[in-house]
């Protein structure tokens, strides 16, 4: 029989997968089992392609939305074990393991809020991705729970991208430098902005506080504020999952790993 | 209610007594010493020193160097420490149309939740068991430490009422651990007492949920006291009729009138947002109600403040029969924030001497997590007596 478990991918090399998927390796080599990994340039939505992908493993671990929400569903319903990383389907079906968005989002904005700034600057991630999405909502909540305005122009596209994320902060600093706070949807734009403000002069955390969501060697290297998401952490704990379902558990709804606001100069 | 049952002691009983009293002063920080065990509990020190050698036994305390010697000089103490990680708890509320699972330690330290959404069904209470059961199975992979217990909040009087026992004990056995059940607003109360910042200690916590109804939980004595009880049948009078409390206040009660107040101004964009930025941008919320009256939705301003008025007379009857030192306001309701509570309070003043109001801290519970913390501390008071006055 075989011990094999399917991972999917679409950027294999990109840090945040290639984290989640040394984390989820540990825990399945632990167990005695192996990953066939699947890395998709696209996403697939054929549910018969889905199930020729799966065909031959005990399970799958699904990074972000590579595959399908109903190809999933199907390939669940069909009585093949999905384990979802950063991404949601709609329903019951398929579970899921993510970072707690909203608590980070949270400690954030209270963490420049307490530190008395009021002009925010939001740099967002990818609107086709879970992660993207939540982090704005909640980031919006956040705002009008402490009665904060930010204007649209100040809603500036990061789209997970560092050099994306540069190049709207120097965009925005053309017509606007009456902000004191950048809130980056990931710790690698908020390092990219915390350069592009220094190369133009402004003093961080002096005139403007950057911090960003989830942590690496690089944000700890730049002294950067983070809520510190571990994705090695998150992959062990989607690894857990598939595993108890490969058992047999049936399992229903998604699982929320916590992060914690690790405070640095920025 | 859920008060600890105190059974006349037998000699395993006092066993367990005084092995959760060494554990529960080695946690408060009352003693760091075998010896200073025996000076604080009033054991003989041979009693203390089996009684630790079964708590290192069980990992839930450890030795952790060497202390200095007393006065009189002599052999250095061995220093104890607490261990929190060494048993983890999973505590489950229900509250809104979710349940919520958190994975803790014994000192309130959470490693991940589950979040199961309850399915529409005829048979409220089934659906909820069924997901806390869910819930559970879902966090059993998660964890780093042997389990302690399971505990579980319920709204309403589910939390205590019988058709939960078969349940619960079907829950026991599948789990193989202890479960403990209790009602939601009491299990947020205790979880505010037991782990949050920002609560008064040393006096008594009442925690207001406005969410699907209304539901007071007490929680007193560092949470080693605690109550909970349904306050939806209350009928006030006065202001907004006759009607029951749950008619005026819960969120399928005033989600239209939330939803006509945001619409007054055309359902402009709030704080900042472009639109259809945001999916769920136009569902209507507390907080999109608050964003717009400080933008200066009138309509909006209108109904925070009737909504307050609704609610005083509630308020003021607790103070006036409970005595809190504090009340927390919980559930979906807390999104209006401090300008509710400021109305709040200034409608309640109406009915009550301004004296009697003024003690009372009033405040925001409005973290979905506290009812899964309370089952925690449910769990970790029932089986190892850590919370104490």
């Amino acid at each position: 029989m075989s011990t094999q478990l399917g991972l999917f991918t679409n950027d294999r090399s990109g840090v945040f997968q290639r984290s989640v998927i040394s984390g989820a390796l540990e825990v399945v080599a632990a167990a005695g089992h192996g990953f066939r990994i699947t890395e998709l340039t696209a996403q697939v939505t054929e549910s018969r392609e889905v199930a020729r992908l799966t065909a031959g493993t005990l399970g799958s671990l699904v990074l972000t939305n590579v595959l399908g929400d109903e190809a999933l569903g199907a390939a669940v319903a069909a009585g093949h074990p999905v384990t979802l990383v950063s991404h949601r389907v709609a329903g019951l079906g398929v579970p899921t393991v993510m970072h707690d968005n909203r608590q980070g989002m949270r400690q954030l904005v209270e963490h420049l809020v307490a530190a008395g700034r009021k002009e925010f600057v939001f740099i967002g991630g990818r609107a086709d991705q879970l992660d993207g999405r939540e982090r704005e909502r909640f980031f919006r909540e956040e705002l009008m729970r402490h009665s904060l305005t930010v204007p649209p122009t100040r809603f500036l596209a990061g789209e997970f991208e560092p050099a994306t994320a540069a190049r709207s902060v120097l965009a925005l600093l053309e017509h606007d430098r009456s902000f004191d706070a950048v809130l980056a949807a990931d710790y690698l734009m908020a390092i990219a902005a915390m350069q592009a403000l220094r190369r133009t002069g402004v003093a961080v955390p002096a005139e403007v506080a950057v911090v960003g969501f989830g942590d690496g060697p690089e944000a700890s290297q730049a002294g950067l504020t983070v809520v510190s998401a571990d994705v090695v952490e998150l992959g062990r704990r989607a690894a857990r999952q598939l595993l108890a379902q490969v058992d047999g558990d049936r399992l229903r709804g998604y699982t929320v790993i916590r992060a914690g606001l690790i405070v640095r100069a920025s | 209610m859920t008060l600890r049952r105190r059974q006349p002691g037998s000699l395993e009983q006092v066993r367990r007594h005084n092995l959760h009293l060494v554990l529960r002063s080695v946690y408060s920080g009352a003693a760091q010493s075998r010896a200073e065990l025996a000076g604080v509990t009033g054991l003989t020190k041979p009693t203390v020193s089996t009684l630790v050698g079964e708590l290192l036994a069980a990992g839930l305390i450890s030795e952790r160097g060497l202390g200095r010697s007393s006065d009189a000089g002599g052999k250095r103490p061995t220093l104890l420490s607490f261990e929190p990680r060494a048993r983890q708890v999973i505590g489950v509320s229900v509250v809104g149309h979710r349940a919520l699972g958190a994975l803790s330690d014994l000192a309130g330290e959470t490693s991940a939740l589950h979040v199961r959404e309850l399915a529409p069904s005829d048979d409220a209470l089934a659906e909820e068991l069924a997901a806390v059961a869910d819930v559970v199975a879902a966090l059993l992979p998660q964890l780093d430490a042997p389990l302690l217990g399971v505990g579980v909040g319920l709204p309403g009087s589910a939390g205590s009422l019988s058709p939960a026992g078969p349940v619960a004990a079907a829950l026991e056995r599948r789990f193989g651990v202890p479960l403990y059940l209790g009602n939601q607003a009491e299990l947020s109360a205790l979880g505010q007492l037991a782990y949050a910042e920002g609560v008064v200690q040393g006096g008594t916590l009442v925690n207001l949920i406005v969410d699907g109804g209304v539901e007071m939980g007490v929680g007193m004595a560092g949470g080693a006291l605690h109550y909970g009880s349904d306050l939806g049948e209350l009928r006030f009078p006065g202001a907004g009729a006759d009607v029951p409390l749950r008619d005026r206040l819960s969120w399928s009660a005033t989600r239209g009138r939330v939803e006509a107040a945001l619409a007054t101004d055309g359902d402009r964009p709030a704080a900042g947002e472009r639109a259809g930025a945001a999916p769920d941008r136009a569902a209507p919320s507390y907080l999109r109600l608050r964003s717009a009256a400080n933008a200066g939705n009138r309509a909006a301003a209108r109904l925070i403040d009737e909504l307050a008025r609704d609610l005083a007379p509630v308020l003021a009857w607790l103070v006036a029969t409970v005595r809190p030192t504090q009340v927390s306001l919980g559930g979906r309701l807390s999104d209006l924030g401090e300008p509710f509570l400021v109305s709040l309070r200034r409608h309640a003043a109406a009915v009550l001497p301004v004296a009697q109001l003024a003690d009372v801290a009033l405040s925001l519970a409005y973290s979905d997590q506290l009812g899964a913390m309370g089952a925690v501390a449910l769990v970790v008071q029932a089986e190892l007596e850590l919370l104490t006055p």
